[in-house]
């Protein structure tokens, strides 16, 4: 192995482990021995050494630690458990990152609602052509409704593969469909399902296939557009919201778009999307440059041949894991990449990941625990699966973050948005006393079915908060404990607290370290606020999640 | 009379301004501060239509035939329009709000709007709130730069209170304290137990944020609590729609008399693009419910008169309707106003169905001169060119009240 002649290649003066990291097309074991060129280069070393030394020199003179752990999972998969944090600290980010995109996955494991499987004319059936049996139909899609919430939230609380949770989080705000508007919660667990499916693949055909989308299509309003009435609404936030963003398309190229996506039907058999002929417009028309009779296919074709769409996309990557403001120069390298890399989302996550901004110390702690940061994460990393995910809905839905249910057509708006005089009080609330009762759930849950009586108005029991503008959700909830009985408190806190206590000591050695540890596991910063140095975990771990710096990833 | 007034309030002038200036009503002087005279104990009310309200459905120029050529399935039936004179006439589903153009209290603006439309919902209404040209880019609210200099003030509640929901909007600003609240009580109740932690600048802008949140919060909720314990009950009946509790917050609000210029409602749901006939009235029946009880409320109270409600959405829609039995976005709206000062009537210009461009309304009134108005007439501040752009303000309030 000759050193030199590879050397040479590089520029020197961008010989760098930032631009390193910025190579996409590098492959993971041309990476590693540029790597070992590049640091022994640095470093000054001139003895050669074995590969195998060096590697290990390598991986320990670059092991992410605790706090590089703590950022890249709180980023990625909601915050982890502790022990999870301190397997992957040992790594360097490489490994740390390659490590968790080895967990992307297409489907969720969450057993779906029974209603899933039925076929889109057996639900045209039940739903009946009468005023009666459309009633009854509506009534059961609320059900449906609540069932999806409570379906996807399990997944997000105990799925194997957060990280594919994260992205199908993004695109469900980056691709908006509300259930509000849409109503079908079939069509809804589709599009949830299409995301999931493309949300690390290929990103042309997620655009062409969210064109395509039967609930898209009933947000938007795609399926009521006629050739001699155009409707606007989802050419518009293609252009402005999914693929090119604001300024990079006229007016006119919408008027345009809007008559190809004209005459596209549900078709009530099969649940899809079918061009109808006599109701789209087959006439000439010219998108963003490009000119023929087009239809949907096509206009998303011509989106995706605009420079400015693969910027987008990184720039929806940039705000989702780094921080609230990307550096246009890089986003520009990224979607460069993004193209080489036949639009694979993986490749675009893992250039993300292993970017210099990601790892930056200034960016930690710069973005704003979104609600599902904030109580899927605490749940993960307390190990509180178990407790049922409705407490978790609830909460989620009070603090701003309605499952499959974004504000408007933008998403949420996130970043310090999330945070406003009623969501930062409830986001306390959440942290002082429901995470109490979601660890009684929790235990609660572990028993057999018969060990536990059914929820009963007890008088001693404390109520719960809950949102009487949610009712859709309150059928599937009665089925879980709404109150925690006064008698089960007692009888399931003191195992809670064994195992908190068993945490506390496996913290570290002394209570200093493990003060320390139990800080730098949860907070992103030294915590800002009186954080309680004695006494019990409870106190300690409760002071240290109410610490503002806690609201932060 | 030529003087610079703002500084003329800083050298502690305001006290004997209302001597100056006719029909400034008691201005509380005694021990508050000049800017918070600058904007008196005046209330602004901004209802946002969230989606862009189809103004040609609200207020309606049912007498044109051209209006009912373009809208063959949703033009409203004259038997729901309310004659207001001037051949337009209130779409009935707002009759609530009967009672109130009686009154002479009630003033629609037509026609409001500003050249190059932008037909983007998020574009549009970040337009009519920075207050910017359609072609520019500003950050702050336009209430924002308004309170400028005299944000923060310690006396207040919050320089702004938005309710149940939405952003600050035109409330944002680098120095404007705006507190969301969906319920007073449970607010007050649970800022008592957020900690006192210092803060200051920090290159941590999140963290930044958070902390500054969290002392606004437990300032907010001193004022308010304060408040409220003394406030009267006016035994008026709010309906129980989601905008009637959020007016019925607001009302109870300003009775109470916490300390705040500026609250924000929203009212979603008018992004009508199918479906108008059915659920366009639903819309303006809440808005006109809950306004109708808000302005009985604040009369009983007496606080009335010190009190202006404006609409305001990012947009009108298009004046033919589409396929859908809706509208699309469109341009140019009329707004309404409300409050004790208000004259009642119409005020600018109606658009003219017969000169559209691409099918859209022209608008005839800047929303600037809205804007002028409130700042050069309800607040009673000097012209400022960043914040009314030189608009002209409109002849719709009184000096005195009726």
């Amino acid at each position: 192995m000759t050193r030199i002649p590879v050397l040479a290649q590089f520029d020197s003066d961008h010989l760098s482990l930032k631009t390193m990291l910025r190579l996409p097309a590098l492959t993971r074991g041309g990476w590693l021995l540029s790597m070992l060129l590049v640091t022994t280069l640095v470093s000054g070393q001139v003895e050669p050494a074995t590969a195998a030394e060096s590697a290990v020199d390598q991986k320990i003179a670059t092991a992410i630690g605790i706090d590089g752990a703590r950022h890249l999972l709180g980023r990625t998969i909601f915050g982890a458990p502790l022990d999870q944090l301190q397997r992957y600290s040992s790594q360097t980010r490489e490994e740390a990152v390659d490590c968790l995109l080895e967990t992307l996955t297409t489907s969720a494991v969450t057993p779906l609602p029974p209603w899933a499987s039925l076929t889109p004319s057996k639900i045209q059936q039940q739903r009946g052509k009468t005023a009666e049996s459309r009633k009854v139909f509506q009534k059961s899609m609320r059900r449906w409704q609540g069932e999806l919430r409570s379906w996807w939230a399990r997944e997000l609380i105990s799925t194997p593969s957060p990280l594919t949770e994260r992205l199908v989080l993004m695109w469900h705000g980056h691709f908006t469909s509300e259930m509000t508007k849409v109503r079908s919660a079939p069509a809804m667990l589709k599009q949830n399902q299409l995301f999931r499916q493309f949300c690390s693949g290929d990103f042309r055909q997620l655009l062409h296939r969210v064109a395509l989308d039967p609930a898209m299509a009933i947000y938007l309003d795609t399926r009521r557009s006629t050739r001699e009435k155009p409707n606007e609404n989802f050419a518009r936030e293609l252009l402005e919201l999914y693929g090119l963003g604001e300024g990079n398309y006229s007016e006119t190229d919408i008027q345009e778009a809007a008559r190809a996506f004209t005459g596209y039907r549900i078709d009530n058999r099969t649940g899809k999307l079918r061009r109808i002929r006599r109701r789209h417009d087959a006439s000439e028309k010219t998108v963003l440059g490009v000119t023929g009779s087009l239809t949907a296919t096509e206009v998303v074709d011509a989106v995706l041949a605009q420079p400015a769409c693969a910027e987008w996309i990184s720039r929806r990557f940039w705000i989702e894991f780094i921080s609230p403001t990307p550096d246009v120069k890089v986003l520009k390298q990224w979607a460069q990449a993004l193209q080489q890399e036949d639009w694979s989302l993986r490749a675009l996550l893992r250039i993300t990941l292993l970017s210099e901004a990601f790892w930056s110390e200034l960016n930690h702690g710069s973005l704003v625990k979104s609600p599902v940061d904030l109580v899927v994460g605490t749940m993960r990393s307390l190990k509180l699966e178990k407790a049922p995910a409705g407490q978790a809905l609830r909460t989620l839905s009070r603090l701003g973050q309605q499952l499959f249910d974004p504000p408007n057509v933008a998403g949420w708006p996130g970043g310090h948005q999330w945070i406003d005089a009623t969501t930062l009080l409830g986001r306390r609330q959440f942290l002082t006393s429901e995470i109490h009762n979601l660890a009684i759930l929790n235990q609660m849950q572990r028993l057999p079915e018969k060990d536990l009586r059914p929820p009963a108005n007890d008088p001693e029991s404390e109520p719960e908060m809950m949102n009487p503008e949610k009712s859709p959700e309150k059928k599937v909830q009665r089925e879980l404990p709404r109150r925690i009985r006064a008698r089960d408190r007692r009888r399931f806190m003191p195992q809670v607290l064994r195992e908190l206590e068993q945490l506390w000591q496996s913290l570290g050695d002394s209570a200093d370290a493990r003060s320390l540890r139990l800080q730098q596991w949860l907070l992103p910063f030294k915590p800002v606020g009186t954080v309680v140095e004695m006494g019990s975990i409870r106190d300690r771990l409760g002071s240290v999640l109410l610490d503002p710096t806690y609201q932060l990833k | 009379m030529k003087f610079d007034r703002r500084a003329f309030l800083r050298l502690g002038g305001a006290a004997c301004l209302p001597l100056l200036v006719p029909g400034v009503r008691t201005w509380a002087i005694d021990e508050e501060t000049a800017a918070t005279a600058a904007l008196g104990d005046r209330v602004l009310i901004l209802v946002e239509l969230q989606g862009g309200n189809d103004g040609l459905n609200t207020v309606i120029p049912f007498r044109d035939e051209r209006y009912k050529k373009l809208r063959p399935k949703i033009a409203v039936a004259d038997s729901h329009v309310m004659d207001l004179g001037n051949h337009l006439g209130m779409n009935d589903a707002m009759a609530n709000l009967g009672e109130s153009w009686e009154a002479g209290d009630a003033c629609w603006i037509l026609g409001l709007g500003y050249p190059q439309p932008n037909r983007s919902h998020f574009r549009s209404i970040e337009i009519w709130e920075t207050g910017s040209d359609s072609d520019e880019n500003l950050t702050d609210g336009w209430l924002g730069r308004l309170i400028g200099s005299a944000a923060g003030d310690p006396q207040r509640a919050a320089d702004g209170i938005v309710l149940g929901g939405g952003d600050s909007g035109p409330l944002h600003g680098d120095s404007t304290r705006v507190i969301h609240l969906n319920d007073p009580i449970q607010f007050t109740r649970q800022a008592r137990a957020v900690p006192d932690i210092a803060h200051g600048k920090d290159a941590r802008k999140a963290l930044e944020h958070l902390l500054e949140m969290q002392a606004d919060i437990k300032r907010s909720a001193r004022v308010i609590e304060e408040k409220r314990a003394k406030a009267p009950d006016l035994g008026v009946q709010f309906p129980q729609s989601k905008f009637g509790k959020r007016c019925e917050i607001a009302a109870s609000l300003v009775t109470s008399g916490v300390p705040c210029p500026l609250i924000k409602l929203s009212h979603g749901g008018f992004d009508t693009h199918t479906d108008q006939l059915r659920r366009h009235p639903q819309l303006l029946t809440e808005l006109a419910t809950g306004l109708a009880a808000l302005r009985t409320a604040l009369i009983a109270s007496g606080d009335w008169d010190r009190v202006l409600i404006s609409t305001y959405s990012e947009f009108g829609r298009r004046a033919s309707e589409n396929g859908s039995e809706g509208t699309d976005h469109g341009t140019a709206a009329p707004h309404l106003l409300l409050g004790g000062r208000v004259k009642g009537g119409l005020a600018g210009a109606q658009p003219d169905l017969g000169t559209l461009e691409k099918n859209d309304l022209v608008f005839t009134t800047d929303y600037r001169q809205l804007y002028a108005t409130i700042e050069q007439q309800w607040f009673q501040l000097p012209a400022n060119p960043l914040i009314s752009r030189g608009a002209r303000p409109l002849p719709v309030l009184r000096e005195k009240p009726l």
